[in-house]
């Protein structure tokens, strides 16, 4: 597997904001969709690494005076990032068709 | 953007310290978003705790700095690795250290909290740099008088016509009164009568009602979150009545407060608002003075010159009616070396600093906060040195290690930072256990102190910082001097094992045993004089007796039955006695003026009005003519009784028989019937003042005193009194105490401090044996050749175990000397507190030396002896 669970929400956040995706807002989003409140450390630490991997491409940019003036660190889907996205969905549903009584239809 | 609210300075430091630069900008960027976001939704506190977690959740290895995180990273981890392991080597070694450190650690904290919470007294009022309470300051008759309370109609004068006076507010402390609500009874004494002012001086937070109107009416009542339920459950209680004493017209409940936080000198249970009682609110008694009164001022004001124009309240209101009272001119008054001021008292400073009587609450004493500060941190130091001992003792364990570091490389700087960082490791753990051992112990230590603290080591997030932060201190503290020794060893002798630190740093090791034993035998001495002392005040002849007396409160509920109450309990098996009284020794006197019929001086005399048999039952020893007696109940009336001070201070050779005239008389003159023994009307922190005892006449009386002429079957005597008087007040509260116990109440400072001195003086001879068994057993294991060729040579044991344990016995002698003149200058400081002291008895010098001798001996015994009986070739035959 590539792609651990909290790296593949944190793609998916990233993807959802489009032009707007930094820490802060990622933050929002995450606590928003999952009700769970990853800590901001965490959260870099996958950011940082998924650059690394590739999935995502940077881009610096946006101070403003709440952040005492310092840059924001803009994030972006990267067409490696969107195949392992798609990839990962596909196993996953593959895999869950193989379960007996999982209906896969109703949950959108 | 507010400048004030930026992040706090040590997370951004700690932030800035491990994090790259690369990473750094935009880290701190989103934490400092975040950290605006939660400022608008949670508050400074909050958002601050949260910015610290923030930053420690960002301690991974993303952050690290890059260019040098490779080496000190690993560098670290290996001094973590090589502590660990060396900790795991030398368990004993490594719990020895962990309990002395975490002890005093805990004993430091758990003192700080105290000072810190005494400290913090009244400060939580929006305002209360500029709250002043005014108080009455007399001289009369030669005596200072300083009360807290002031005169009633003082605040609304103040408020017209002095224009730095911006607030004021009365608070007048209630006698226990009898509450009602729906057939339920009880006594309550924490009510207190207060302007509607109140809630603008100071800042105590309504639940329910506003500021502005819950104490607009009459017999308005608010009550504290806790006495809502009390009387209410869960029920709604505002608009709810609630009888009160014999008032006809019932109290309406208008707010519920918060329970009044532990750090404020101003307790109540409830407050009713001050105009139910409408001859203090509008009256015009200058007089008497029963309302505690706050102000206030504006900030450019100046004090002392308030105070001193306030001298001429004094002459347009108060004099006048000292004038009536006396019957002399306030110029011959004054003349005869009599004063009346105005003194104002910064708030802040009512808790350790006041010297007034009749405050609201009992106070603290700052000298006490110094000498706990100071033992607090003598135990500290005990367990520093303790490490300092056990590590450079140790030393030589690591000798080889220190001398390959050497030769492969490793800094003179590198070591030294190598131990601290072993140190700091080891003062960490234990300033985790601190932690949770603070937490655990702060109910215990509230029941040692006889108190409530308001806040605790979790209550905010600076408790557990501050305390990490002096483990990191105490830490390099302690690991610097060791650090030193190991870093200076030479490779080569320490490769070869023949390092002689032992012996340079021995004069080091022993002065700080002999510092840690001279600590120790000085803390004892101490809290042996604190408990002579105690035990010299609650046994010394107080001129009455308090033993076997139960007092019942509140006679007054007997209305006319008074006299067949009495009568009735005279008559259970048990009682010897019984007598109705005002007030009794260490609850308060009121004050009275005499004047001898042929003179002009005025008398004031501390006063208490008390029934017939009232001599009997405390046991007052009579000097001359008589007491107050039945058959002469009609004369009673007019006449008085004085103790030997009051005839004193009035010059008569034979009182009895003289006349003098009392204001509370209206001009019919009082005899002196008799004299009695001086005794002791307030704690023994007072000298011993004058007093006159006058017939009790009216329904005044607090309470009933019954002495009992044994103190078997108290506890069927006490239930028979309680028929008795369910029956004759239709179902009153009965509430009684015994007087012993209550008077030692008065000494509560002192028990608190005597208790926290026991467990103080325990523990730092605990630490002290910690460090002395360590050293001990080092000392032991590096003789052991020599006790082995020693018994080989025909050594006895006993001839053995002195040889080991002499150098103690040394010890002992040094520290005695030096610690004696300590002790004794330092409890000298702290008797200075009575007027009645104990003899400091030389007892306590030896019998704190034989302790520390006796408990050391004990402790290093079970080494010294197991080294004696050790077979010699155990250790020999390593050759």
């Amino acid at each position: 597997m590539k792609l651990g669970a909290f790296e593949e929400l944190v793609l998916l956040a990233v993807g959802v904001l489009g032009e707007d995706a930094y820490g802060v807002t990622i933050k929002e989003i995450l606590k928003e969709k999952t009700e769970k409140n990853p800590s901001i450390g965490a959260l870099h630490s996958a950011l940082y690494r998924l650059e690394e991997k590739g999935y995502l491409e940077a881009s610096e940019g946006g101070a403003t005076n709440e952040r005492g003036g310092r840059r924001k660190k803009y994030y972006r889907l990267t067409s490696h990032g969107i195949k392992v996205l798609e990839e990962a969905n596909e196993l996953r549903m593959a895999f869950s068709r193989e379960v007996p009584g999982l209906n896969l239809n109703t949950s959108s | 953007m507010n400048i004030k609210s930026k992040p706090p300075r040590l997370a951004r430091r700690i932030l800035q310290w491990f994090c790259d630069e690369r990473v750094l900008e935009f880290l701190q960027g989103d934490l400092e978003e975040l950290y605006f976001i939660r400022l608008k939704r949670y508050g400074k506190f909050k958002s601050a705790f949260h910015y610290f977690l923030d930053v420690f959740s960002a301690i991974r290895p993303f952050a690290f700095k890059q260019s040098r995180s490779n080496s000190n990273i690993a560098m670290l981890k290996n001094y973590f690795l090589t502590s660990v392991r060396n900790f795991a080597r030398n368990k004993r070694y490594f719990l020895t250290n962990l309990t002395g450190l975490t002890i005093g650690l805990t004993c430091f904290s758990l003192i700080a909290f105290y000072i810190i919470n005494e400290l913090s007294y009244d400060r939580f009022h929006l305002d209360s740099d500029r709250i002043y309470r005014v108080s009455n300051v007399a001289v009369i008759n030669g005596e200072e008088n300083r009360d807290a309370p002031a005169s009633a109609p003082l605040a609304s004068v103040l408020l017209e016509e002095y224009p730095a006076v911006e607030q004021a507010v009365r608070i007048v402390e209630s006698d226990p009164v009898l509450l009602e609500e729906s057939g339920r009874k009880f006594i309550e004494d924490g009510l207190l009568y207060v302007d509607p002012s109140f809630f603008r001086v100071f800042n105590f937070p309504l639940i329910d009602g506003t500021a502005g109107t819950v104490l607009e009416h009459p017999r308005s009542l608010i009550l504290t979150e806790s006495y809502a339920k009390k009387y209410f459950g869960g029920v709604n209680p505002i608009g709810k009545e609630i009888a009160v004493d014999t008032d006809s017209l019932f109290y309406i409940v208008t707010g519920i407060i918060a329970d009044p936080v532990a750090n404020s000198h101003i307790q109540f249970d409830m407050l009713a608002s001050l105009s139910t009682l409408p001859d203090v609110d509008k009256g015009n008694n200058w007089i008497a003075s029963h309302a505690h009164t706050y102000l206030i001022l504006n900030n450019k004001v100046a004090i002392e010159e308030i105070e001193k124009d306030m001298r001429s309240i004094f002459y347009k209101y108060m004099a006048p009616q000292i004038e009536y009272y006396t019957g002399a001119s306030i110029g011959e008054w004054e003349a005869a070396g009599n004063w009346v001021g105005y003194e104002l008292f910064p708030l802040e400073d009512i808790h350790l600093k006041s010297d007034f009587a009749k405050e609201l609450t009992p106070t603290g004493n700052l000298s006490y906060m110094y000498i706990y500060g100071v033992i607090g941190l003598i135990i500290l130091c005990i367990a520093i040195f303790n490490y300092v001992n056990m590590a450079t003792a140790h030393s030589a364990t690591r000798a080889r290690e220190v001398g390959v570091r050497k030769v492969m490389g490793s800094t003179w700087s590198m070591l030294i930072r190598q131990f601290i960082f072993e140190s700091i490791l080891l003062t960490l753990s234990a300033g985790i256990l601190t932690c949770l051992l603070s937490y655990t112990l702060m109910p215990s230590f509230q029941v040692i102190l006889q108190k409530q603290l308001a806040f605790g080591i979790l209550s905010s997030f600076w408790g557990p910082t501050a305390l990490l932060i002096l483990s990191v201190f105490v830490g390099i503290l302690a690991g610097s001097y060791p650090a030193l020794v190991l870093s200076r060893f030479h490779p080569v002798w320490a490769m070869k094992g023949t390092s002689s630190s032992s012996n340079t740093t021995g004069w080091l090791r022993n002065s700080l045993v002999v510092i840690q034993f001279a600590a120790s035998i000085v803390i004892i001495i101490v809290t042996l004089v604190v408990y002579n002392q105690i035990d010299y005040m609650l046994t010394k002849n107080l001129g009455f007796d308090k033993n076997q007396v139960l007092v019942i409160r509140r006679p007054d509920a007997l209305g006319n039955h008074l006299e067949v109450f009495k009568k009735e309990i005279k008559s259970i098996a048990n009682v010897q006695d019984v007598a109705h009284t005002k007030t009794l020794p260490g609850k308060g006197y009121d004050i009275r003026s005499y004047r001898p019929e042929s003179r002009s001086e005025t008398f004031l005399f501390p006063n208490n009005l008390v029934g017939y048999k009232y001599l009997d039952v405390m046991d007052l020893e009579l000097v001359a003519g008589r007491f107050f007696e039945e058959e002469h109940k009609l004369a009673d009336i007019h006449n008085v009784v004085l103790n030997e001070t009051a005839v004193a201070a009035l010059g008569f050779e034979n009182p009895v028989g003289q006349k003098l005239t009392s204001p509370w008389h209206m001009g019919e003159p009082i005899t002196i019937i008799g004299v009695i023994k001086d005794y002791h009307v307030e704690s023994l922190h007072q000298p011993i003042v004058p007093v006159s005892l006058e017939l009790i006449t009216d329904n005044s009386s607090q309470y009933i005193i019954v002495k009992l002429s044994s103190s078997q079957n108290v506890r069927e005597m006490i239930e028979q009194v309680d028929e008795l008087w369910a029956d004759y007040t239709n179902d009153h509260p009965f509430q009684y105490f015994f007087y012993d116990e209550e008077y030692e109440k008065l000494y509560h400072n002192e028990t608190a401090t005597a208790n926290i001195f026991m467990v103080l003086a325990s523990l730092s001879i605990l630490i002290a044996c910690l460090g002395l068994i360590g050293l001990v057993s080092f000392n032991i294991s590096t003789r052991r050749k020599e006790v082995g060729i020693r018994k080989v040579l025909g050594a006895s044991t006993a001839a053995l175990v002195w040889l080991l344990s002499n150098g103690m016995i040394r010890t002992t002698v040094i520290a005695t000397l030096v610690s004696w003149p300590v002790g004794y200058f330092s409890i000298n400081y702290w008797l200075q507190n009575f007027s009645e002291r104990t003899v400091i008895n030389p007892w306590s010098f030896i019998v704190s030396t034989i302790i520390v001798l006796v408990v050391g001996a004990a402790a290093i015994s079970f080494q010294t002896i197991r080294a004696s009986l050790s077979n010699p070739i155990e250790s020999l035959r390593q050759e």
